[in-house]
């Protein structure tokens, strides 16, 4: 026992007593009382029942004997009685308090109060306690590092992440400041600097979050989120900031690159070219992106929540939904094709369908729509075109090189920029010689050429169908001309391809062909004409042989006069049958085949057997022969009565022309000579001529230039038909008012006839 | 060897053009021929059957039959005459059918007159030439060991007979 104990005897045992027992019984060192004794005259009061509990001594007999005991130092009383108050005041001896039941009262509410502040207060300082066990076993599970950090940048509290991650002891940090912990700076961090989230949101006065990149030792770049946030008192003060940091550096890397797919997909979802939505388990759809609505015209009201079936023409919304319903019912993707009328355009599409499942069930479909029309026809062209490309480059270069068609490359004005191998042997220039010249340099007629470049500037494109060119040497050479313009690169200025065929040859045979079309047609007409002519013919001819034998028999009965008059018109009958004979045997002669056996002919003693049998006609003319034969000229194999008949025709015609001057005279000059494995047989007139445009027809049936009832229009038709007939050819030249010159090319050897 | 004429040259003259008939036979006529001119093929055929000919001067177009089927037909009962055909045009054709039937000639009309003569002549000299040599040839296999003299000469008698050699 303690010598400060105050030793306690306590009158009265009501309840009072009893708290004040349970009290004292209940922290007795805190009050450094000990209770000796409980009196009250009531045994059953509560206050002695406690002491009795407690083992403190009870009295109940008379108070009063508490008051001489040696063991009692403070008497309480707690009866409330004040008479029992007044009696103890005046038997109290001097070494013994005395507590009355107003004292004891006030004190005892007294340290009531304050007994009951003290638990409340270790009641919440439990509280705390364990709250901030927790808050801290919180904060060291959290996979972020967290600091507190005071205004004044000391550190107060820092988690368990905190100190791992940086190898840290909680001794470490706490207490330190927050710049020399990370070893940032030798101060605190400058609010300019970049990221500094402390000061970024005391200044902000609210949570800031950053991300900031660190390097680490090896090099690696790091990336943290961190968020700071101002810690407040009750009064709004800022006390200090928490800081999370979280390194996101592996996060960084799949969400940038997941955030950069999505945009993507979103991105490509809404513009691309494909209706695509979504519909749940009944088909309404839920989703649909911008193209579906565009495509249908409809905006999003009108389509989410309705059937595409309701939305699209039929047949293709039968289709779909078909096929929607396929894949709802099995849960399997489906490829649909068909066309369909959207919005006045044919669409041609590929519907792609998935099912959407959650977990085993299917709550929905996707579908895919896409265009078709375009797409298989352009992805051909593109396929085409790459191929085309190439091949027309090698096919263009090759042309240009190979063709023997003239193409040429001139701009805009006309003028030559190129011109191929093919031009340069049909005109006889070297592309050097021409390029920067105007083409139409070399066209017959220039003024047309020009106007044929103007058309295919204006319309892209222009054709000629016959432009003569001329030669380097003179000669005409006859083309098909086609110009095209072309764009090297988009605006600039117009080129201007042309292709142009030599169509000379062609054009010669086409001609010839006409020629002896138009021969055949005629000479079968003639031919029938001839026949149905020459039976009355041979009839008159033998009426002019009767007439001449009866007057030779009988003649003398008649008078002189009368005898001679009908002696001269039976001749004459007789000569004009002849002449019309000669007509129709020419026109027959086309196809008459007497005469025309092959022998081996010296061309020029036939040529002189000719002159002779026009020896008359000729000197009647005036003519004088001339003679310009090469020296031992071969025989040649031929038909000697035709060649004959070419000869005299053309000896006729070129008498004829030297008598038509009126001249009385002239010179036909005869020539011979090999070319080309060819004789060439040359008469040359000097008469009158033939105009230019006779020229062309000159061979045809029934041309003459002759006057009316002189020539038949039939010799030089016959002299070109059978000199064809003999394998060879016949040329032409003259000049009007001067001379004509026929040239005759053969063959050693005539081809066989039919 | 040329064969000496002393008996006017029988001429057959067939064309459908009846002045050409009529004029032609008259000058003919007065040329010394003898002359059956026929405008109806069918009726030269007739006349055939009952006369010889030694020359026939045949029309080539004939509305009843043309002048080389006739040919044909008249060769069949007188294969030893000679023919020249007539013509108003000159198809190569049928200048080459004449040919193939061994027409001696074709003249294409108007004709010359004495051209028309000339072959006439050479006709009728190529036609006793021929039938001169198939005489000479048949008498030599008759006078041969097995007949009589008799018989040589009763079968001589035939074949001159029968190649005009009397």
């Amino acid at each position: 026992m303690s010598v400060t104990e105050t030793r306690v005897a306590i009158v009265g045992g009501g309840k009072a007593s009893h708290d004040f027992l349970r009290m004292i019984h209940g922290a007795p060192r805190r009050f450094g009382l000990t209770v000796v004794g409980v009196a009250d005259p009531v045994p059953d009061s509560a206050g002695l029942r406690y002491a009795r509990e407690i083992g403190v001594e009870t009295i109940t007999s008379d108070y009063r004997d508490l008051l001489n005991r040696d063991d009692v130092d403070l008497i309480v009383e707690l009866t409330g009685d004040r008479h029992v108050s007044d009696e103890i005041t005046s038997a109290l001896p001097p070494h013994v308090h005395f507590v009355d039941h107003y004292a004891s009262r006030f004190f005892w509410d007294l340290f009531y109060m304050i007994e009951h502040t003290t638990r409340l207060r270790r009641k919440s300082e439990e509280q705390l306690r364990t709250e901030r066990n927790r808050l801290q076993n919180i904060l060291d599970s959290m996979p972020f590092e967290i600091q507190v950090i005071s205004t004044d940048y000391k550190v107060q509290l820092a988690n368990r992440t905190f100190l791992e991650n940086n190898l840290l002891e909680i001794e470490d940090v706490v207490g330190h400041y927050c710049y020399d912990v990370e070893m940032l700076t030798r101060g605190p961090c400058d609010v300019s600097i970049d990221g500094c989230p402390h000061n970024s949101s005391l200044k902000a006065g609210h949570a800031v979050s950053t991300v900031v990149s660190m390097v680490d030792d090896d090099g690696t770049e790091h990336f943290a989120s961190v968020r700071a946030a101002p810690i407040r008192d009750d009064q709004g003060n800022v006390l200090g900031v928490v800081e999370s940091t979280l390194d996101i550096t592996d996060r960084m890397a799949t969400e940038g690159h997941l955030k950069e797919t999505r945009e993507r997909l979103d991105q490509f979802i809404d513009t691309a070219p494909l209706l695509i939505y979504m519909t749940d388990a009944a088909r309404r759809i839920r989703v649909a992106n911008r193209f579906t609505l565009d495509s249908l015209g409809l905006d999003e009201g009108q389509v989410v929540g309705h059937t595409m079936r309701s939305l699209l023409p039929e047949p293709a919304a039968s289709e779909i939904q078909s096929a929607e319903r396929r894949v709802l019912q099995t849960g399997q993707s489906a490829v649909h094709k068909g066309a369909m009328m959207l919005q006045g355009r044919d669409l041609h599409y590929r519907a792609t369908l998935f099912p959407v499942h959650d977990d085993d069930e299917v709550v929905g479909l996707f579908n895919m729509i896409e265009d078709t029309t375009e797409l298989t026809e352009s992805e051909r062209k593109l396929a085409l075109r790459s191929a085309e490309l190439t091949e027309t480059r090698q096919l263009l270069e090759g042309i240009m090189d190979n063709s023997r068609d003239l193409i040429f490359l001139a701009d805009a004005e006309g003028l030559v920029i190129s011109f191929n191998k093919g031009a340069e042997q049909a005109l006889g220039y070297d592309s050097g010689e021409v390029v920067g010249k105007p083409v139409s340099d070399f066209c017959r007629q220039p003024v047309e050429c020009t106007e044929l470049f103007e058309l295919t500037i204006a319309d892209g494109h222009a054709e000629a169908y016959e432009m003569p060119f001329v030669r380097r040497d003179g000669e005409i050479v006859l083309c098909n001309v086609s110009l095209t313009t072309i764009h090297e690169s988009p605006g600039a200025e117009n080129e201007i391809i042309g292709i142009c065929r030599d169509i000379t040859t062609r054009r010669r045979l086409q001609d010839d062909l006409v020629r002896s079309d138009r021969l055949a047609a005629i000479g079968k007409m003639a031919a029938g004409v001839a026949h149905e002519i020459n039976n009355p013919l041979a009839v008159m001819d033998s009426i002019a042989g009767v007439l001449s034998d009866t007057l030779e028999e009988e003649g003398d009965r008649l008078s002189d006069e009368n005898r001679e008059l009908l002696e001269k018109a039976a001749s004459r009958l007789s000569n004009q049958v002849k002449r019309c004979s000669n007509i129709t045997h020419g026109l027959l002669g086309f196809t008459r085949k007497s005469q025309s056996s092959r022998e081996q002919v010296d061309v020029q003693s036939l040529l002189e057997e000719c002159l002779d049998l026009l020896q008359s006609e000729m000197k009647g003319a005036g003519v004088n022969i001339e003679r310009r034969y090469s020296p031992d000229l071969p025989r040649i194999e031929t038909a000697p009565s035709l060649l004959q008949q070419i000869l005299v025709n053309l000896f006729k015609n070129a008498c004829d022309a030297i008598e038509e001057t009126g001249r009385g005279s002239g010179v036909i000059t005869l020539s011979l000579e090999m070319t080309d494995g060819m004789i060439a047989i040359g008469v040359e007139d000097d008469g009158v001529g033939i105009p230019s445009k006779a020229l062309d027809k000159i061979f045809d049936l029934f041309q003459t230039t002759k006057p009316v009832g002189k020539g038949t229009g039939l010799g030089l038709a016959i002299v070109h038909d059978v000199v064809e007939r003999l394998g060879g050819e016949i040329q032409v030249r003259s000049e009007e008012g001067s001379w004509t010159r026929f040239t005759l090319f053969l063959p050693r050897t005539a081809p066989p006839t039919d | 060897m040329t064969a000496e004429r002393h008996k006017p040259i029988r001429v057959l003259l067939v064309d459908d053009e009846a002045d050409l008939v009529d004029f032609l036979a008259h000058r003919l006529l007065k040329q010394g021929y003898t002359v059956s001119a026929i405008t109806d093929p069918t009726e030269a055929l007739e006349i055939v059957r009952k006369q010889i000919f030694d020359v026939a001067l045949l029309d080539l177009k004939m509305p009843q039959m043309d002048g080389i089927e006739l040919l044909a037909e008249i060769h069949a009962v007188q294969p030893y005459l000679e023919a020249i055909m007539l013509t108003g045009h000159g198809s190569t054709d049928s200048a080459l059918a004449a040919g193939r039937l061994k027409a001696f000639r074709y003249l294409i009309k108007p004709y010359d007159y004495d051209e028309l003569i000339q072959q006439i002549e050479r006709a009728w000299v190529r036609r006793e030439e021929i039938l001169e040599a198939a005489y000479n040839r048949e008498l030599q296999e008759a006078i041969s060991p097995g007949h009589t003299s008799h018989e040589i000469l009763h079968m001589g008698d035939e074949l001159r007979r029968k190649y005009e050699r009397d």
